[in-house]
């Protein structure tokens, strides 16, 4: 099968030469004007265009060019012009453009440059498609702990039927990461994944936005305005902090799980809907309903299928791992190396409890490496709090024996704490300005070599 | 980024013409930390050590070495510095190909101080966002 071009270029002689020039060995499709060339691009599997820059007005072809890209990013332009200058040369080639010639260059050349663009195409698709594995990644469930191997084996699971599925756990446990993990595994994947959190959005707003309402339902409603429910189609609404959520809703969910219907807000119209639905919540809902603040009803339609997220306390045979994840994270983001961790470090992150859990973590993770100037992040560039709970209960447990020993003690300890306060402090000046310690100088009112003390002195520098 | 001296950026600058390098550095000196290297030779070293924020690099290096080879060299690294291309005879086609091959921009050599320091500033800016 012959490749497909397509020739925008409102010079219909022009067009005609590159058509007889190159129609033996390639499908030439060609565009007289701009909504032609739109049309062509929406609906054609193109492989190269070719763009005169002086189409329509002066230069209009170096706009176009960033269209063409946002319709199909993979898909090189060769930009051509009756003399090619030097100027519109970088200018053409900062904006994407895949080359750039003049209208006198010689069909071999010409050949050979297609041949080159088709290649790159090809590259860009596979760079492209390598670029979605990753993101396809971004929902992994890490760890080798029996605890996670556990998780992983409860979602695989779940995750293919179209059950409710109530997911537990403490804060910053990962329970949205579980539930869209059970989204991308399901035959929903490509369907949409709607979050919805119930302790986000104010009690008398809720319904609306969860079922959306018709125009003319309250003052202001002019428009019809889907909710969540709707948007959620036949893919995954999500409600996290389910334990949040209004009585009056909870009656309406449980007709949504029951009946699989609803109204909008202000609507006598009964909608099915066909969302599967997941829920998320970090207290115990036999609390809440012991409390009468759940409906039992809804809490026994909701537990059938739980998943518990372990706290990171008790998957800590994860904790290198999760580590070293969001260590080459930080390092993409901030486009630097790949830190490290020293060793003693690394034995802190293993005796600290994270009560925050992988959140936690993953912060403390994100902010040393931030912190640390040297490939090797060592332990004064931690949070004290991680660090200080371990070591400085041993001499809090010690009991002095004279007073002399109190007082130094007690000194001691008045040091360490206003220590660690200055310290906290200026590790979160420090992030908020990246590094940058003329800017936190100025920000707080001292001087730069203040700062720089203060920061020597915190161990910092 | 947290170090006691105040942040210069520094400019390597890859060319066998000592005139020309003589003329800018001049120019630029108040600015930036200037290096200097006529051919290729040490290239990847200068650049480990150094830590250069920008390479300014003729496409034309001696008789037989072409600027262009710089960039598979480039290659080797993690973390390249930007490349800004500039010939005393620029021509589009070197323009394309030093571009494609991943020059940010491209310079003639006859650009005044004031092109110069506002095209190094615009790389400077894209480098940091």
């Amino acid at each position: 099968m012959k490749a497909t071009l397509l020739i925008i270029d409102d010079d219909p002689g022009f067009r005609e030469d590159l058509t007889l020039l190159l129609g033996s060995s390639y499908d030439c499709l060609v565009a007289a004007d701009w909504a032609r060339a739109e049309a062509i691009l929406e609906s054609e599997a193109l492989e190269v265009v070719l763009l005169d820059l002086l189409f329509g007005d002066m230069a209009k072809g170096i706009d176009y060019l960033e269209t063409i890209h946002k319709l199909d990013p993979a898909l090189p332009v060769i930009l051509i012009t009756e003399h090619a200058s030097v100027d519109t040369a970088v200018e053409a080639m900062k904006r994407g453009a895949f080359s750039y010639i003049s209208k006198s260059t010689s069909p071999d050349e010409l050949t050979i440059l297609i041949e080159k663009a088709r290649q790159e195409r090809r590259l860009r698709l596979r760079t492209r498609h390598l670029q979605e594995e990753v993101n396809q990644d971004y929902y992994r469930i890490l760890g080798e702990s029996p605890a996670t191997k556990g998780l992983r084996q409860k979602i695989a699971q779940v995750a293919q039927s179209a059950q409710t599925v109530l997911i537990t756990g403490e804060s910053g446990t990962g329970k949205e990461l579980v539930a869209r993990r059970i989204h991308q595994q399901s035959d929903r994947s490509s369907k949409p994944f709607i979050a919805f959190n119930c302790a986000a959005i104010p009690r008398d707003l809720l319904e609306n936005e969860l079922f959306g309402h018709e125009a003319g339902a309250f003052t202001g409603a002019n428009k019809r305005k889907p909710g969540k429910l709707e948007l959620a189609a036949d893919g995954v609404l999500f409600f996290d902090e389910i334990g949040e959520l209004a009585s009056d809703a909870q009656g309406k969910l449980l007709r949504v799980l029951e009946e699989r219907e609803y109204e909008r807000v202000g609507g006598v119209k009964t909608l099915q809907t066909e969302a599967r639905i997941l829920a998320a919540t970090n207290i115990d809902l036999h609390d809440a309903m012991r409390d009468g603040r759940f409906r039992e009803d809804l809490f026994y339609r909701l537990e059938m299928f739980t998943i518990h997220v372990p706290p990171l306390r008790e998957r800590k045979g994860d904790i290198t791992l999760l580590v070293d994840h969001f260590l080459v994270r930080a390092a993409h983001e901030m486009k630097t190396p790949v830190k490290h961790f020293s060793k003693e470090a690394l034995d802190a992150f293993h005796t600290y409890d994270w009560p925050g859990n992988i959140r936690e973590l993953r912060n403390a993770v994100l902010s040393a490496a931030l912190i640390a100037t040297e490939e090797e992040i060592g332990i004064r560039h931690l949070n004290p709090r991680l660090v200080t709970k371990g070591s400085a209960s041993g001499s809090a447990d010690r009991v002095p024996a004279t007073w002399a020993e109190m007082d130094t003690m007690r000194q001691e300890a008045a040091d360490a704490a206003s220590r660690e306060v200055e310290t906290r402090f200026l590790r979160e000046l420090l992030i908020r300005h990246s590094g940058n310690i003329s800017k936190a100088a100025e920000q707080i009112g001292i001087h730069r070599s203040n700062l720089h003390r203060m920061l020597k002195r915190c161990g910092l520098d | 980024m947290i170090s006691g001296v105040v942040q210069e950026d520094t400019i390597l600058i890859i060319d066998d013409d000592d005139v020309y390098v003589e003329d800018i550095a001049i120019m630029l000196r108040n600015k930036y930390r200037i290096i200097h290297i006529k051919s290729l030779d040490r290239v990847c070293e200068t650049i480990i050590t150094d830590k250069p924020s920008i390479i300014l690099s003729d496409m034309f290096l001696g008789d037989d070495e072409t600027g262009m080879e710089l960039f598979s060299m480039l290659e080797k690294l993690d973390h390249a510095p930007p490349v800004v291309m500039m010939s005393d005879r620029p021509s589009v086609k070197v323009i394309v190909e030093a571009m494609n091959r991943g020059a940010v921009t491209f310079m003639p050599k006859s650009a005044g101080v004031d092109e110069l320091t506002s095209i190094l500033e615009q790389v400077l800016e894209d480098r940091k966002s």
